[in-house]
């Protein structure tokens, strides 16, 4: 019989020894060892995106100076337009103001909002996740709601010091409160990851009976403002079609997302002031 | 123990292709879908290293691929270690100074990564397990059909640095003899 050779099984040995050390292990030195790799990794993404946005502005150096006036010709107008809107805004932000004061009634600018860059995606069957260059150094913290020119991105996931990780709307962990545009009535909104063709999807439940809808002419889902992280109104997707579900009793559906999520660039935080306040009591 | 200079090298390396994986990964979001090409990182180091020197880059690599992605924090630290000690325990089989062996390992390790990393996510959504089942195959196909590419050039790289380094670049324990 041959002998065995103990010596050879030390690799073995060395993972057995580790893991039960792993398994024995307070789960706050895991949580340090986590934040300690995520945080030295932070840099890295940091300066990625600016070699990103660097090639990005030597690519447009190669324009021709009739696109770039163009360009510019084109900014003006929209830049025009914005200002407008900017001033009918504030003249309505005053007359809300007024009106609170007379009647007593609690502000309702609940959030403060902390516009970041994307630095990172994530997005395929497995996971998605973005990061985004603005972190606990910036207030954020886990929960708060991330939105974009097209409505909700996600929430956040997790906070570093300079960064921070995002659950998108199309994520299957991701849930919210919604409401059809214009119908009061909540229901309730998953993600549903992505679809064959890499499109992100969601599912609504609990839609009442009396709903139709058609692919002509989808229902715009919007949140209703329920749960306190999300503001009222702010566009999820699209529902083309509605099934009645395995009760009887409501309908569910397919969401269509916004396109525009897979290459988000730029999106907001939305920081509840409460808290802020709470911090610099603290402080 | 003698720190070898070649487990910062395999370290760094393996955190290169992470962050380029990352990269592509970051820019092709118009399509979808994620390339996972990771199996590379789980081959050299427990081919050419002691097996002191293998666990610790492997438990370094593990935590920084573990930061990285959305992952249960040591699910990869976890894999490149009982893989890294399974391919230790037989590595007298395999020549690893070709690119054959190694990128057959890379494949089998990549396959492994991918399907522990697709139980996890059908673990957490279990309702469209259909979908994630054909989106994750087509991801895990087109990532294999890169790491046919990715691996050689990969194995080469690590070679060429530790040329470059002046480091041993000769397996530990091969029996030239």
């Amino acid at each position: 019989m041959a002998r065995i050779r103990l010596d050879r099984l030390t690799p073995i040995v060395t993972l057995i020894v580790f893991l039960f050390i792993w398994w024995l292990t307070p789960s706050f030195i895991k949580l340090f060892t986590q934040s300690s790799f995520e945080e030295i990794q932070a840099p890295i993404w940091i300066a990625t995106n600016h070699l990103e946005t660097i090639a990005n502005n030597t690519a447009n150096k190669t324009k021709s100076k009739q696109a770039l006036i163009d360009t510019i010709s084109e900014l003006k107008r929209q830049n025009a337009y914005f200002k407008q809107i900017k001033n009918i805004n504030e003249n309505y932000k005053a007359e809300i103001s007024r009106l609170e004061s007379i009647l007593n009634l609690p502000s309702r600018d609940r959030f403060r909002y902390e516009l970041a860059h994307v630095i990172q995606r994530n997005m395929g069957s497995w996971w998605q996740t973005i990061r985004i260059n603005k972190g606990s150094k910036h207030g954020i913290q886990k929960g708060d709601a991330v939105i974009f020119i097209g409505g909700v991105v996600g929430r956040i996931a997790k906070t570093n010091y300079y960064t921070s990780q995002v659950d998108l709307l199309s994520n299957h962990s991701f849930r919210i409160s919604a409401s059809f545009i214009n119908d009061y009535r909540p229901l309730f909104y998953q993600g549903k990851g992505t679809d064959l063709w890499g499109q992100p999807k969601g599912r609504i439940k609990n839609a009442p009976q009396d709903l139709t809808t058609d692919s002509a002419k989808p229902l715009q889902l919007v949140t209703t403002g329920l749960g306190g992280t999300f503001p009222e109104g702010i566009t999820i997707g699209l529902v083309p079609w509605l099934e009645p579900d395995n009760t009887g009793m409501f309908q569910a559906g397919e969401v269509q997302l916004e396109k525009r999520l897979l290459g988000v660039k730029e999106v907001a935080v939305l920081i509840p002031f409460n808290r802020i306040e709470t911090i610099d009591h603290d402080f | 123990m003698i720190f070898d200079k070649r487990s910062l090298l395999l370290f760094i390396s393996n955190a290169l292709l992470l962050h380029l994986m990352l990269m592509i990964n970051s820019s092709i979001t118009f399509a979808g879908f994620n390339l996972f090409v990771l199996g590379p990182i789980f081959i050299i180091a427990p081919l050419y290293l002691r097996a002191d020197q293998f666990f610790i880059t492997s438990l370094l690599t593990g935590f920084w691929v573990d930061a990285a992605l959305p992952t249960p924090f040591g699910l990869v630290t976890f894999l490149l270690l009982t893989i890294g000690s399974f391919i230790l325990l037989i590595r007298l089989r395999f020549r690893a100074e070709k690119n054959f062996h190694p990128s057959l390992l890379a494949h089998v390790a990549n396959l492994i990564a991918g399907l522990t990393l697709l139980y996890f996510s059908v673990s957490a959504n279990f309702a469209d397990f259909i979908v994630l089942l054909s989106t994750s195959f087509i991801e895990l196909a087109i990532s294999h059909l890169l790491l046919l590419f990715v691996a050689p050039w990969f194995f080469n790289f690590q070679r060429s640095l530790f040329s470059i380094f002046d480091t041993k670049t000769e397996p530990e324990s091969l029996p030239f003899v």
